[in-house]
């Protein structure tokens, strides 16, 4: 590989994947968009920073630094992409659970890392730590002197709203990078996957699937311009959850301690993860935690089906959003008439030539099985899963340098943009799925003589009231003063090509501009609420745990005791003696526990677990009949 | 902090001379778009000689243009005709609105019953009531969109209408727009909630 003329290096643009779990970096040289490896030869960098306990050393990063997850957790910081941009109120105890290390609410509430000795750094640094990584291993590789090169592309995932994009764009520029675009993750694998199908006219999705994001795009390629048309996603949905999950399933099937030190779960999770990535691959994988607590070892056999169980309802939820990313882009058929050519009440894909797989979590057969059935085809799988990304922010860098030409990019912002107006409803000011970049303009008056200023409240997200949406900050208007209705100041909002806002007003009759700025709110009792209630809600759960549990184990008998009644009335003759005595008994068990105040709780699970199961079938035969009825017997062939 | 920074584009606005298209309401959709394709290949900020500016003023005019009822308002401002203050209601969108406001209503509170329920045998014994609400509201949807579609026939007979002065029936039909787009979108936002969750 012949390194670029040393007179380009300041021209240069690196394409960088910053991912959840691992990043890479990449150029386009000759044309062609190369990913670049390190001294190792790996060209994927472990998303992890060390921080040693003598603050003079550097942070480790990469591949060193995640071998100290197990050694050392509570100073090794992994998964930072998922507090990006967040307020400490917003993260909750499960994901804090998972995250292994302190997270502390800092300035402007803002998530910060505490580590052991009160020393904070915020996920900006530790991002920052990475690119500055990636920057040295691409000057290594290119063989250009450290510090010259200066510009980045940097992907992200496409559902992230304005204040995680703006932390992406401050983590590079600390890492002494140029941001020269903020680029989603599934429009990059799109150019990955076009770029040698420039004269090809085609429809297609992106199910990107990573280590901690989820994003489905849908694009038009054609003439050179990959247009997005419908994205949604989830930015907190990827294989990590997948790896806390089957650890979760580990620990009760092991009947592990409940007491595991941070470094033994760090182990446990680690050990999830390889059984996750085997189970993609074989049927069968051999768990061994030898020494592991106690001087005690545990091993067991675990079999694709147990992983796919535990897998499977958090794979489900990526359905929700492939149906609605095709609803909003016209491709979904849910109006047809039900007695009409559609077989059942399933929603019909239609007008897609293809879905393309990228991100790690797509290796896993069963993710591979819910995009098949959900778009009624089989997947793409031509992309590199970790790759894809990476070498589509290169070809993006390569377009902003004019390495290469004749292709244009046209996204959308995923987020509907608003403001909070009268009664504390949301005006959807830019909507979601608008291509950027977009300009919207609202006119402001004074509601009273003389009024000075109004506060407005921007927001990001889908929901008619502002309160569930996404809380941007808020910025004053200034009235000049005067009778009611008499001020004039027009505000321009403007996302750019990155989907990042700025706020512009023009008072009207000084006709004087000025870009406004978005502050965290000045009151903020409900954050510091919602903040306490958080926090007496762990304390609740430490104290009263087992008092919890069993309200939630009584509270789901109560509503499967009247369902049995009820669903056996309904079912009729449809089940034979036998199968209705052993609903009986298993309803009957139930109720004994619920009313004997002695009761254990583990009990009372239990017993509403084979309920549970013994029904399933009585469940389907329910499900079944209804369909019948709705379509009037079509089913019965 | 004053700056100087571009101003918001200059009104009156014309989408249509945004986009190089003919005045006309009854432009095809495909048309619409390709023309908007065409230009932003030429004009976004990542092409030579491109600038954002000029990018977001297409996506503006894309926008304006782009739904029956979008491209009847903008068409309507920029032949500088008043929007009607009190839009009469016709008695057969009176009778949609009730019906629309019956089954959301409905609807919402079979959702919240569907959250509730965590057992697949509570979810199972909702069942019935879900497919069904389900074919009510695609039934629905489907007479807002016919309803919508007779709404766009009409189109032709405005433009010949307004060098005569008359805009009524335009002014009319564009708040008959209005709440069949908000009805639609409320109606596949609930079938939406009951496929995908």
């Amino acid at each position: 590989m012949s390194a670029p003329s040393p007179s380009s290096d300041s021209d240069l643009i690196l394409g960088i994947d910053l991912g959840t779990t691992h990043s890479l970096v990449g150029v386009v040289d000759s044309g062609f968009p190369i990913l670049l490896a390190d001294d190792q030869g790996s060209r994927l960098t472990p998303s992890v920073v060390h921080y040693p306990p003598q603050s003079e050393e550097p942070p480790l990063v990469g591949e060193f630094a995640r071998r100290q997850l197990a050694v050392d957790p509570l100073r090794t910081i992994s998964s930072v992409k998922r507090l990006m941009g967040r307020r400490r109120s917003e993260i909750t105890p499960e994901e804090l659970a998972d995250l292994g290390y302190s997270v502390v609410s800092g300035d402007d509430k803002r998530a910060e890392i505490e580590l052991p000795d009160q020393a904070r750094v915020t996920p900006e640094n530790v991002s920052t730590e990475i690119l500055r990584h990636l920057r040295s291993v691409a000057e290594a590789a290119l063989e250009i002197e450290p510090g010259s090169l200066r510009r980045a592309v940097i992907t992200v995932p496409a559902y992230f709203n304005d204040g995680q994009r703006n932390a992406t764009k401050r983590a590079g520029e600390a890492a002494g990078l140029q941001v020269e675009r903020i680029l989603n993750e599934p429009t990059a694998a799109a150019l990955a996957y076009g770029l040698d199908k420039l004269d090809e006219e085609a429809r297609v999705a992106v199910y990107d699937f990573g280590g901690g994001t989820f994003d489905l795009s849908i694009l038009e390629m054609r003439d050179g311009v990959f247009q997005v048309i419908a994205t949604d996603g989830d930015t907190r949905l990827g294989g990590d959850d997948l790896d806390h999950a089957f650890a979760g399933f580990l620990r009760r099937t092991l009947d592990l301690p409940e007491d595991l030190s941070a470094e033994q779960s760090a182990i446990l999770l680690g050990e999830a993860r390889r059984a996750k990535e085997a189970l993609s691959e074989g049927e069968n994988f051999e768990i061994r935690l030898p020494f592991f607590h106690e001087g005690r070892s545990w091993e067991t056999a675990v079999t694709r089906s147990d992983f796919e169980t535990v897998a499977r309802p958090i794979i489900e939820r990526t359905r929700g959003h492939c149906l609605r990313a095709l609803q909003a882009a016209g491709l979904l058929e849910t109006s047809g008439d039900p007695t009409g050519s559609s077989a059942g009440l399933d929603p019909v894909v239609s007008g897609l030539d293809r879905v393309i797989l990228v991100g790690g979590s797509t290796r896993i057969p069963l993710v591979r099985e819910l995009v098949a059935e959900v778009f009624g085809k089989e997947p793409d799988t031509t992309q590199h899963p970790d790759e894809a990304i990476a070498l589509g922010a290169a070809i993006q860098a390569g377009i902003l340098c004019g390495r290469i030409r004749q292709v244009v990019l046209l996204d959308v912002t995923p987020l509907s943009l608003g403001i909070e107006t009268f009664g504390g409803l949301m005006n959807i000011i830019i909507p979601r799925n608008t291509t950027i970049p977009a300009k919207a303009g609202e006119m402001f008056t004074n509601a009273v003589a003389n009024q000075e200023s109004m506060l407005v409240r921007v927001l990001q997200g889908e929901r008619e009231m502002a309160r569930d949406n996404w809380e941007l900050g808020q910025f004053s208007v200034d009235f000049t003063p005067g009778p009611k209705g008499s001020a004039r100041v027009g505000v321009q909002f403007s996302l750019d090509e990155n989907g990042i806002l700025t706020v512009l007003a023009r008072d009207t009759i000084t006709g004087s501009d000025r870009i406004l700025e978005i502050r965290e709110s000045a009151v903020d009792v409900d954050d510091a609420e919602v903040e306490s209630m958080i926090a007496e809600s762990v304390d609740y759960a430490f104290d009263d745990m087992n008092e919890r549990i069993w309200t939630e184990a009584r509270l789901k008998s109560e509503e499967l005791l009247p369902a049995v009644d009820q669903a056996l009335a309904a079912a009729g003759d449809a089940l034979n003696a036998e199968e209705t005595e052993s609903i009986r008994s298993a309803a009957d068990a139930v109720r004994s526990l619920l009313e004997n105040p002695t009761s254990n709780v583990a009990a009372l699970k239990e017993a509403n677990r084979v309920l549970d199961e013994t029904t399933e079938g009585l469940a389907a035969i329910l499900v079944e009949r209804a369909m019948e009825r709705a379509l009037g017997g079509n089913l019965a062939e | 902090m004053e700056t100087s920074k571009e101003s918001p584009p200059p009104e009156p606005f014309d989408a249509f001379a945004v986009l190089g298209l003919d005045r006309h309401l009854t432009l095809e959709d495909d048309a619409i778009e390709s023309a908007w394709r065409e230009l932003s290949k030429e004009h976004h900020p990542d092409a030579e000689g491109g600038n954002a500016d000029h990018a977001a003023l297409l996506n503006r005019a894309y926008q304006a243009l782009h739904t029956p009822g979008n491209r009847l308002r903008h068409w309507l401002e920029i032949h500088g005709v008043e929007r009607e203050r009190q839009s009469t209601i016709d008695p057969d969108l009176m009778d949609l609105f009730a019906e629309v406001g019956a089954l959301l209503e409905s609807t919402d509170a079979l959702l919240q019953k569907k959250k509730a329920a965590t057992s697949a045998l509570g979810q199972a014994l909702l069942a019935e009531s879900e497919m069904k609400t389900q074919q009510d509201l695609q039934a629905l949807l489907g007479r807002l969109q016919q309803a919508q579609r007779e709404s766009v026939e009409r189109f032709p007979d405005f433009e010949s209408a307004l060098p005569q002065g008359e805009a009524r029936a335009a002014t009319t039909t564009l708040a008959r727009l209005g709440f069949l787009e908000k009805w639609q979108n409320q109606v596949q936002d609930r079938i939406m909630t009951l496929i995908a969750g």
